[in-house]
């Protein structure tokens, strides 16, 4: 089932989207569900992550599964990571020259070789395997026609800027 | 060892924190790792009455993003409650720390965080339904000769869709293939269009529905037993048996 929903070309819906206040005060967050050949796809989305306070930084797409199935209540299907605070580490899993190196930059996780990880690892793990994004995306723009291109998201543009706090001084990235 | 590897491991020890300098706060990515590999992250600021280090809401922010959320909510004040520090719903936070306090004070943030996502990562991902599938592949196990079960076994339905059946009893050319059904819905309702499927394929195999217990299905057995023999997994022995004996 994943692999064909990952294969296939997607949309998100053409409601207005917006960026909204999280469930904390200081996150933003953004949702939509996802058409594939204009069929909504149960329990696939596409959520945003941002924090208000940190313009231009920490900011996270990923494509999830609410699960009715054997995967329990929530699967990542993939997930980009744009100028993170947190640093990644592959452990030992993927390519050999990137295991056990830290990823300061924005970097990608891809279905694909999370999947032929096992269940038991790219399930419980979510999406144990990222690389760098070369180059890394300049701006928010830059990082959604990247993430559009790689989750298969023809209209992933029409997601705008998420309302950051630019008062607040962080954006020394 | 020798002095330069000595020399060498210092170095490497520096490297296992990083610090991203704002203005008003700073930001320590920790050695510690999330099971999905992104590092725990903690703010450190300062006021006249000493450091505040917090993890800035960013622990409850990656559960959040697997709609696991609601959990770290339930979780974290528990954890937080072990270290003796303080949760506000979203944030773990330690106030007024000495300047002799903040390795610790970091490091217990940030194993607040570690352990409280890590226990949110494997609350979404639960493993209920392969833990019933263990338990059913044992007693498969404990009633026929082992050499002849297989697990996650495929089969090909009428629809060219291939199945996958949690155990399978192979002898010769005879075939019984289970499936361990939970009582949910949707667990019942994808359990039966695969019977069905797999039903009408040539060459059908016999296909046996393992259940908890009856009374927890209510009216839905009727629907799983259109295209599956079912019993329950404490079934008695001859049962199980008797559904093989085609086998």
């Amino acid at each position: 089932m994943y692999q064909r929903f990952w294969g296939a070309q997607k949309a998100i819906t053409l409601t207005q989207h917006k960026w909204q206040r999280g469930n904390r005060e200081n996150s933003l967050s953004f949702s939509s569900a996802l058409l594939v050949d204009g069929i909504i796809q149960e329990g696939f989305t596409l959520k945003g992550s941002a924090i208000k306070d940190l313009p231009n930084c920490h900011v996270s797409f990923v494509i999830s599964h609410k699960g009715t199935s054997e995967y329990g209540k929530g699967v990542a299907i993939a997930r980009a990571d744009w100028k993170p605070l947190r640093i990644h580490n592959n452990r030992n899993f993927g390519e050999p020259e990137y295991r056990f190196l830290d990823q300061e930059t924005s970097h990608y996780h891809d279905f694909t070789e999370n999947y032929e990880l096992g269940d038991e690892i790219w399930v419980d793990r979510k999406l144990p395997i990222a690389y760098p994004i070369n180059p890394e995306p300049a701006t928010f723009e830059n990082f959604l026609e990247f993430t559009g291109e790689k989750f298969r998201i023809g209209n992933i543009s029409s997601i705008p800027i998420p309302p950051w706090n630019y008062d607040t001084q962080s954006d020394l990235f | 060892m020798k002095h330069n590897d000595k020399i060498l491991l210092d170095k490497i020890t520096a490297q296992l924190s990083r610090v991203q300098h704002f203005d008003d706060f700073s930001f320590v990515s920790t050695p510690l790792l999330l099971p999905n590999g992104g590092s725990v992250v903690v703010r450190i600021s300062k006021n006249i009455e000493g450091f505040l280090v917090t993890d800035h809401g960013l622990g409850f922010n990656e559960t959040e993003l697997i709609d696991g959320g609601h959990y770290y909510s339930r979780i974290a004040p528990k954890v937080a409650k072990l270290s003796g520090i303080t949760f506000d719903q979203h944030s773990y936070f330690v106030l007024q720390v000495k300047e002799e306090q903040l390795a610790g004070a970091i490091k217990t943030v940030a194993n607040c965080v570690l352990e409280s996502v890590t226990q949110v990562f494997y609350k979404v991902a639960e493993h209920k339904a392969r833990l019933a599938s263990d338990k059913m592949f044992e007693r498969l196990t404990n009633i026929f000769d082992e050499r002849f079960l297989t697990r996650e076994y495929e089969v090909i339905g009428e629809s060219t869709h291939s199945w996958t059946f949690d155990s399978a009893l192979r002898r010769d050319d005879n075939i019984v293939v289970f499936d361990m059904v939970n009582k949910h819905h949707n667990s019942i309702y994808q359990a039966v269009t695969k019977f069905h499927d797999v039903a009408r394929a040539e060459f059908a195999p016999k296909r046996v529905a393992v259940i908890g217990k009856q009374k927890e299905y209510s009216d839905l057995l009727p629907v799983l037993s259109q295209a599956a023999n079912v019993v329950e997994l404490n079934g008695r022995r001859e049962t199980f048996l008797k559904l093989a004996s085609a086998a």
